[in-house]
């Protein structure tokens, strides 16, 4: 990642849209990494079986934090089989760069592994 | 004061002269593991090259060759800490040391292990583990110098079965007492273990002045290989540990009605065990004896000054770390506004590593640093104020560009 790109980055870092605890959710879950010391929930809520909004909390980096807001937006619209589908290939798309090195995917994909963990839960196999 | 010759040992080390990012590599990540001279690199190629065999079952050459190579090993880090070779039983690292005092330990409902909020999460878990069969876990405060509350082992009751304790904190840098405290679980009647996963590397340590029962570290801070650690423990405390692991060469006779059980260590050695990594652990303490640990303490005390007079100036740092009197060898801060994964992430394109994130000691982070997460410095004798004047250099920049 060039310099510009994280100048760009840590401005979007300290704002990031989507953060904050929906109002009204159908699920949420809590994902972390001890190591990142990172720290995520995330909410969600449908609207028939597509997903209408959807927002995080928490601590994080760069990485991990910027995945997280533009992955909320990524998410409205989709199905849960959709989203379930979704890769680091997709993260890495939304972030806007062509390489995670192996330090930073967990940083990348706490916030999808959230989600994943969030639609795998019992109530949405329903 | 007596000074190390930094230029020559620097020469030693051959993966001091890689670029990483287009800069030469400066290595500040040395409480997480160090690097290794050439002579360990080389020994362990002839080890295999020479000597490899199994050891003690074969009575060939190669094998008694390669006996004697253990021995030999255990030996010398016996020497190393002033213990008896019997004493010195091998294991992965520190964690897996402290993880086989407390399966080994017979210790049951109502007793108390007592081990303090400065540790890392290996001398944490294994004995939060023990909760499960009833086993209370107590934990000596830190204050905000980053010091225990010593007078917590004043008030020890007979219940603590076991009082356990870092030498040296992975996070603030803090040197323990561990004299004194070993010294108040004995009178106690509790048996100690000091976790010096951060003070062998770096200081020198007598068993016999500490007198601890239990002494865990891991080769690969103090410039041996991976995969190979210590568990010192005292003739007679070794007694009251029950056999853990259980294979080949840890029994005398076995007999399916009655099995008879070696002696320490090799009580605790089942199965083949890191040959390679005992050789290598060996060389390295040689490596550091020809050097003198009281001259590499002076050397890092003297650098780790240096480097915390030339931090004062930084606009926009928070530092963690070198609060308490006593302490060496560790920095460990926030550019306010960044997670400590970015700030790494920034002083590695300069080539400068450090470590960030919990640094497996969450609790002291996050209860009593209240921070998400700190960047870590540490630096070995190899490192040089050379190092240090960059480090903090690109450390100001990322702190004005970035830091609010």
């Amino acid at each position: 990642m060039e310099d510009e790109k994280f100048y760009e980055l840590i401005d979007v870092y300290r704002n990031p849209p989507n953060k904050g605890k929906l109002e009204d959710f159908d699920v949420s879950e809590e994902g972390y990494s001890s190591t990142c010391s990172d720290r995520f929930t995330v909410y969600i809520k449908f609207d028939g079986n597509k997903i209408k909004k959807s927002s995080f909390d928490g601590v994080g980096c760069v990485i991990s934090t910027i995945s997280a807001s533009r992955l909320c937006d990524a998410l409205v619209g989709k199905t849960a089989e959709e989203a379930q589908s979704m890769t680091i290939e997709d993260i890495k798309k939304l972030i806007g760069v062509d390489q995670i090195s192996i330090s930073r995917t967990k940083c990348a994909t706490i916030a999808l592994e959230t989600v994943k963990n969030a639609l795998s839960k019992d109530h949405m196999k329903a | 004061m007596v000074m190390i010759n930094v230029e020559e040992i620097r020469k030693d080390f051959p993966i001091l002269n890689r670029e990483i990012n287009n800069n030469r590599l400066i290595y500040f990540d040395n409480a997480a593991t160090s690097q290794k001279p050439k002579q360990v690199i080389d020994g362990i190629k002839y080890f295999y090259e020479n000597i490899n065999a199994n050891p003690i079952r074969s009575i060939h050459t190669l094998a008694a060759e390669s006996t004697q190579a253990y021995n030999d090993a255990r030996e010398k880090v016996a020497r190393f800490i002033n213990a008896e070779p019997e004493e010195i039983i091998f294991t992965r690292n520190a964690t897996e040391s402290i993880n086989l005092v407390s399966f080994a330990l017979p210790l049951k409902q109502g007793d108390t292990v007592l081990t303090t909020y400065m540790e890392h999460h290996s001398n944490l878990l294994p004995w939060l583990r023990l909760k499960d069969r009833g086993v209370k876990v107590d934990l000596v405060n830190v204050d905000e110098n980053d010091e225990l509350d010593m007078s917590r082992y004043d008030e020890l009751t007979k219940d603590v079965r076991l009082v356990t304790v870092t030498h040296v904190s992975n996070v603030t840098g803090t040197i323990n007492d561990v004299d004194k405290i070993v010294r108040r679980a004995h009178e106690n009647g509790s048996l100690a273990l000091i976790d010096a996963a951060q003070s062998i590397p770096h200081m020198k340590f007598d068993v016999k002045k500490t007198g601890a029962d239990f002494v865990a570290f891991s080769g690969h801070k103090m410039l041996g290989p991976f995969g190979i650690g210590v568990l010192y423990a005292r003739k007679d405390a070794e007694k009251s540990l029950s056999p853990f692991l259980t294979g080949g060469e840890m029994i005398k006779d076995v007999k399916l009605s009655r099995i008879v059980y070696e002696n320490a260590p090799a009580l605790f050695e089942a199965g083949t065990q890191n040959i390679e990594g005992a050789y290598g652990l060996g060389l390295a303490v040689d490596y550091l004896s020809k050097i003198g640990m009281e001259n590499i303490e002076t050397y890092e005390k003297d650098l780790t000054q240096y480097l915390y007079n030339k931090a004062k100036g930084l606009k926009n740092v928070e530092v963690y770390s070198g609060k308490s009197r006593n302490f060496m060898g560790i920095f460990s801060f926030n550019v306010k506004g960044l997670h400590s994964h970015d700030t790494a992430y920034l002083l590695d394109k300069k080539g400068i590593a450090v470590r960030s994130g919990f640094h497996c000691a969450q609790p002291l982070i996050e209860d009593k640093l209240k921070q998400p997460g700190a960047a870590r410095a540490s630096l070995y004798l190899y490192n040089t104020r050379e190092e240090v004047d960059k480090f903090i250099d690109e450390l100001g920049s990322i702190a004005e560009k970035y830091g609010r």
